[in-house]
Formats: structure tokens, C-alpha cells, sequence
């Protein structure tokens, strides 16, 4: 359905009803909070009284992935976690966004170790990223109307701004260091993890 | 309690063992050899010592001074007294073998899974003997000194979701 | 003899049968709602003829003022039909088996939710159900039992009797549960 409405082009009409869709949906993003660590207390806060996230549509804060569209990544993700996270991003349903909040979520921050995953651009598409340790409210903000811009402004209403999106968008998977150490791992003879996560 | 009524209480109950009874600041330490270790920690069971505080283990590579490899601890209390008593036993690579005292302590059951996840020590006799923190996938055993500290790729061997597939 | 048809609710209606007089005052509101528009006005005049002796004014039933509620319901009706149906014809949708899973916070589901309950559960629930009906009556009575134009004096005692046997009645149903041991939570 999506494929054929997509041969319809930029008529009028369908830019139109882009346009239309995309107000709606940017004004009325719910977030999925995935809190894992202190960035949380910050999203609590953000949808709190004082800075009141409300204000721009997306106060509801759903904890089940089937009522969202905004996944807001808060905090440190470790190894364990990472399947976890990937099975509620793909249980979201169309259309849907991340935003990777805080140092952690972004880069792993200051945990560089081995079990913290180093991004979680690294696995799941990431729309806005979020800088600070952990970031203010205000910044929270910041990025949902950035995110709301960004709607805005290449939103269609089929979804076909996705579609385009079918290569890794983070930092490759391992760093070459990291490469090294398997290397090694592989010369220690370690039988390398097989991580099935069910997907 | 004087040092002499600790000795007759705890350690008089243990000459028939190859055991070192040190202290150090008032902390009483018994070194175990690992093939005693279960009727050592039975007999200490029996003399009072009801709770298991915590079992957790060192990695003594390259510590200065170090003979073993391993040392496991067994920290126990007597909830009457307060005494505590400190348990520890010595294993090299080979045979990273220990009893398992969930028989005698029930909260050795998780202790005794970490430090399986963490050092790699197997306790025979265990219920339950799995990781307890880490995936059931996961290869080495990660507080041990020769584990690099950002892992060996294990924190990233995990598919990749693209925009499009999602 | 002529009546005429309700003009307003301020109005009563004074006639010999007040029943079918009501029923032809359901049958006119529905003609008057329409009356606005000529086909509406020519099933009216139809219905006029049929039922000469009424009167019927066009127009100024009680009921067209109710005509911006009807648009009102029929643009909320609306809006919510396109929202939900418009989607389903435009909007990304795609159909995965991971996004059919159970949802146990992202882990895998361990049981099936469907359990069986223990059947002590079920007994509470009929014992609260059978006092909360009582108070249905209790309520009332107690209300309207010495109040000015409540019960007739005369029929006070009857009354007492008749809801002194129910809560009689369910009070020993209630021992007898009891006895039973439909509270005993504890199996021994």
C-alpha cells in the first residue's frame, strides 16, 4: 500500500496531506521511557510540573512499546539489556523515533567496559542525540522540538522518509581495538558468545 | 570475648584439619585447604556460626608475595555472639573446583553463582549452577586480571536494527 | 375532540388517554425533527391526513432545537471515524511477529497468564454481591421510613417485616457460609 502511494509523487494533495500528518504526529509524540540509570530522574523531571513536557504534546508517557512513538534511550544500556531494548524499539509501532539521551546512551560515557554498550546508535536508529552528564530538562526539550522540526520537515505520511533508512546510521558495531581483542580471543581459543535475542 | 575463649570455641574444634588461624586487627582468619573446606565450614556451622554473609573471591595474578592464583572467601557470623569469622581457601587453574554449601546456608545459593560468573569457580553439589548476572552466552569469566577491561567484543555481538527493517 | 401536539415541554397535555396521546407525541417528535425540509413536510402532511384531529404546527417542535447537538454528534462521530480509518489506509503499518509477542517489559514471556483461580475468590465476591443488593433496599427504606410523604403509617410494619425476613434470611446464609469455612483462607 505504502509502495503504490509512494509512485503518487509530490501532487498537492499528498504534500498536503504530509504536511497535515506530520503536525499531527509531531505535536502528539508519546514517549516510550527507557530509564535505565540516572537520565531517568532527569525525563521524571522533565515531565514533571516545573518544566512540564506537556507543553509540547508528549506528557504521556506510555511503559508499553505498543502505545508509543518516541523511544527516549535514559541512561547507561549494559550487554544484557541491549536485546531488551531492541525487541521494545521493534515492538513500537509505525512511525517511530529515538532520541539517545546523556552521555551514556550516546557513547557509553564513562563506562568504557565490557559490558556497557559504547552508543545504542551502534544497534537501533537514533533521530536526536542528547549530550550531558546528565543532561538538564531544558535540553530534554530541546530535543523534542528538534525532533518536532524534524518531523515537520521531512515527515510524509506513508512513512516513506524510513524507507530510505536502510544502512547503520551509528559508529560501526566494534572498534578496532576492539577488533584486537578478538583477535586475541580468538587466538585464546574462547568460543566466542552466540547472543541469539529472539527478534 | 577474650582470645583465648574464641580459640576453644572455633578453632580447638579444628585440629584435625590443616588449618592457619591468623588475625589481624581483630578480624579472625582461618586459611582451609579446598579439599577440607566443606567439613571445615560444617564444623564451624555447628559451633555457631549460623549465617553466611558473603562468599566472593580474588584474583591474586601478579600480587606481590602471591603463591595461588585464586582465593575464595567465606565471610560467617554467629548471630548470637556477633562474631565473624573469615574463611579462606587457595585454587590454581586447573581445578577450579569447590563444594557447595547450599546445604549448609541457603544464601550460598547466588553467592555461589557469582563468583562462578565472575572467577570462574565451580561448586559442586549446587541446585541451580548457572550465571547468575551475565548471559548464559557468555564465554570468560570477567573479574579475572587477565580479562581485558572492555571485554573481549562481547559487549557488541549483537545485530544491528537499520531504520528500514525496524 | 382535538388535542394539540406538544409544543414545548412546558406544556401538559390535557386529553382522555394520555397513553396514546403520549405515543403520538413520540411519532410527531420525529416528524417535527424533520420538518425543516420538504420531504419531512410532506411525510407530515401524509401523517396529518392519516390523523386529522391532531394539530400539528411545522417547525417549532421542541425537538429541532436539538439540531446542533445532531451536527455537533454527527462532525464527532465523524472526526473519529476518519481518525480511525484513515490511518489504516495511509499510515505506515508493519506487521512483524516481534510486535505480536506478549509484552513481559522485553524479556521472554515465561507463563501462560491464564491460570486458574482458587474458587474462595468467587465465594467473597457472591457473599459482598448479596449485601451490597440488600443495601439496595435497606437504602430506600431507611429514607423514606419516618420521612413527611414517605411511607403510609399504615404500611410501615408490613414493610419492616417483609425486609427484617430478607436481611434475616441472608444473615443466616451468612452463618451458614461461615460454618462452612468459605473464610478460612488457610488450608490446614
Amino acid at each position: 500500500m505504502a509502495s503504490k502511494l509512494g509512485q503518487l509523487g509530490d501532487s498537492i494533495l499528498w504534500t498536503k496531506l504530509d504536511a497535515a500528518a506530520s503536525w499531527a504526529r509531531k505535536n502528539s509524540l508519546w514517549p516510550m521511557p527507557f530509564a535505565t540509570a540516572c537520565c531517568g530522574i532527569e525525563l521524571m523531571a522533565t515531565a514533571a510540573s516545573r518544566h512540564d513536557l506537556s507543553r509540547f504534546g508528549s506528557e504521556v508517557m506510555r511503559f508499553s512499546p505498543r502505545q508509543c512513538d518516541l523511544m527516549i534511550v535514559a541512561g547507561r544500556v549494559v550487554m544484557k539489556m541491549l536485546p531488551v531494548m531492541q525487541r521494545l524499539w521493534l515492538q513500537m509501532p509505525e512511525p517511530k523515533w529515538c532520541i539517545s539521551m546523556g552521555a551514556c546512551a550516546c557513547s557509553g560515557g564513562v563506562f568504557d567496559t565490557y559490558a556497557v554498550v559504547q552508543g545504542v546508535d551502534r544497534f537501533i536508529p537514533v533521530d536526536v542525540y542528547i549530550p550531558g552528564c546528565p543532561p538538564r530538562p531544558e535540553q530534554l526539550i530541546r530535543a523534542v522540538l528538534d525532533l518536532q522540526e524534524k518531523i515537520q520537515a521531512g515527515g510524509t505520511i506513508q512513512g516513506s522518509e524510513f524507507e530510505v533508512r536502510d544502512r547503520p546510521e551509528g559508529p560501526p558495531r566494534f572498534d578496532p581495538d576492539e577488533l584486537y581483542r578478538i583477535r586475541v580471543r580468538d587466538d585464546l581459543k574462547l568460543k566466542s558468545p552466540q547472543y541469539s535475542p529472539k527478534h | 570475648m577474650s582470645e583465648s575463649d574464641w580459640q576453644s570455641k572455633y578453632v580447638q574444634r579444628l585440629t584435625r584439619f590443616t588449618v592457619s588461624f591468623t588475625t589481624y586487627r581483630d578480624q579472625h582468619r582461618i586459611r582451609v585447604e579446598p579439599q577440607e573446606l566443606k567439613q571445615v565450614l560444617r564444623e564451624l556451622l555447628d559451633a555457631g556460626m549460623d549465617m553466611l554473609i558473603d562468599i566472593t573471591a580474588v584474583d591474586l595474578l601478579e600480587y606481590e608475595g602471591a603463591t595461588d592464583r585464586f582465593e575464595v572467601i567465606y565471610c560467617l557470623l554467629n548471630t548470637e555472639s556477633g562474631e565473624r569469622l573469615v574463611v579462606r581457601t587457595y585454587l590454581n587453574e586447573p581445578d577450579m573446583e569447590l563444594p557447595s554449601v547450599t546445604d549448609l546456608w541457603r544464601a550460598a545459593d547466588w553467592l555461589e553463582r557469582e563468583v562462578y560468573d565472575m572467577y570462574g569457580v565451580r561448586f559442586i553439589g549446587h541446585p541451580n549452577f548457572k550465571r547468575l548476572l551475565l548471559p548464559q552466552e557468555f564465554a570468560s569469566y570477567p573479574l579475572r586480571k587477565d580479562y581485558p577491561v572492555k571485554g573481549r567484543g562481547e559487549r557488541h555481538n549483537f545485530p544491528v536494527i537499520t531504520r528500514a527493517k525496524s | 375532540m382535538e388535542s394539540r401536539i406538544n409544543l414545548g415541554m412546558s406544556q401538559r397535555w390535557i386529553g382522555p388517554d394520555i397513553l396514546t396521546q403520549r405515543l403520538k407525541c413520540l411519532r410527531y417528535d420525529f416528524v417535527i425533527f424533520f420538518t425543516k425540509s420538504q420531504p419531512a413536510r410532506g411525510y407530515a402532511d401524509l401523517l396529518r391526513r392519516v390523523f386529522p384531529r391532531e394539530k400539528l404546527t411545522y417547525g417549532s417542535g421542541y425537538v429541532a432545537e436539538y439540531i446542533p447537538i445532531l451536527v455537533w454528534l454527527i462532525c464527532c462521530l465523524g472526526f473519529a471515524a476518519v481518525s480511525l480509518i484513515l490511518p489504516h489506509l495511509v499510515a505506515p503499518s508493519k506487521r512483524t511477529p516481534v510486535k505480536g509477542m506478549p509484552y513481559e517489559s522485553g524479556v521472554d514471556p515465561v507463563e501462560d497468564a491464564r491460570k486458574p483461580m482458587d474458587i474462595k475468590f468467587y465465594l467473597i465476591a457472591i457473599l459482598f454481591l448479596v449485601f451490597d443488593l440488600e443495601l439496595i433496599f435497606i437504602y430506600p427504606w431507611a429514607v423514606a421510613f419516618r420521612s413527611e410523604g414517605g411511607l403510609a403509617p399504615e404500611m410501615r410494619p408490613l414493610v419492616m417485616v417483609v425486609l427484617l425476613t430478607l436481611i434475616w434470611t441472608l444473615a443466616i446464609a451468612f452463618l451458614i457460609a461461615w460454618r462452612k469455612g468459605v473464610f478460612e483462607w488457610r488450608q490446614n
